[in-house]
């Protein structure tokens, strides 16, 4: 999760370890109500969260560029055409690996980290509203977005 | 599915493309109600965009699924846990000192 956000191993390493440490010194401070997992993602998601404003990778441009990927309509109509996915492409492994792995470094952090939690890491949605501490529907709808942007960028590869 | 179900359904408004696309998610786990489940359907048989475009979509989840993990460096679990006695030793330290 944390190297998705952040994108760099070196500092990914580096938050995940100190993510470790916060938990250790703020032990007493965990409260029974979350499972412990969920509590050691926030600490680490903060961090990550932290190190990203650092750097000013955060932007508004990112926001604009994750609505161009979303589905356009007009009179509630699809505005393109979609076609089946070439089932060849889909099947050459090695490739499809970089090429999602290329995708989701696209997508902006708010989006990756949702696509992480659920998709990959396979929380439930209760559990990332716990950790990104938003609602259930907030997630859902954070989700839906990403994984629409996800299938555009993805369309180039597969079609 | 009751009559009456079988009958609202055959009067309600059919979906719009934007209607279909609000519920994808929420058709693939399973959370729609039984009447708006066989409304979105009915979209996807006659929609010739719709039908292609949740495949994408399902296929995008179940390739992020099967792909999308990252592996986790050598020797990064090992390097945590020295990082992690050597801080704890410090830490434990500094609390017995105050």
């Amino acid at each position: 999760m944390i190297q998705r956000i952040v994108q760099d191993e070196d500092e990914a390493r580096s938050i995940m370890q100190e993510t470790f440490l916060q938990a250790y010194k703020r032990l007493a401070t965990f409260r029974k109500e979350a499972k412990f997992t969920t509590w050691l993602y926030a600490i680490g998601l903060n961090l990550a969260r932290a190190s990203l404003r650092k750097r000013r990778r955060y932007d508004m441009l990112e926001e604009d560029k994750m609505d161009r990927l979303q589905p356009t309509f007009e009179s509630g109509m699809h505005t393109e055409k979609f076609d089946f996915w070439n089932p060849q492409r889909l099947a050459e492994q090695n490739e499809r690996r970089s090429l999602v792995h290329a995708a989701i470094a696209e997508l902006s952090p708010d989006y990756r980290l949702v696509i992480t939690l659920r998709d990959i890491e396979e929380l439930s949605t209760t559990e990332v509203a716990q950790v990104l501490d938003i609602t259930e529907g907030a997630v859902r709808v954070r989700l839906h977005r990403a994984r629409l942007a996800l299938r555009n960028l993805l369309d180039r590869y597969f079609r | 599915m009751t009559l009456l179900d079988k009958l609202r359904n055959l009067f309600a408004p059919s979906l719009s493309c934007e209607q279909a696309n609000a519920f994808i998610a929420d058709y693939m786990e399973g959370r729609l109600d039984p009447s708006l489940r066989t409304r979105f359907e009915a979209h996807l048989h006659m929609c010739p965009s719709c039908a292609p475009f949740l495949e994408q979509y399902r296929k995008t989840v179940e390739l992020v699924h099967e792909d999308g993990q990252i592996d986790v460096p050598p020797g990064l679990i090992e390097h945590t846990i020295s990082f992690l006695h050597e801080h704890r030793d410090q830490y434990s330290a500094k609390g017995t000192a105050s």
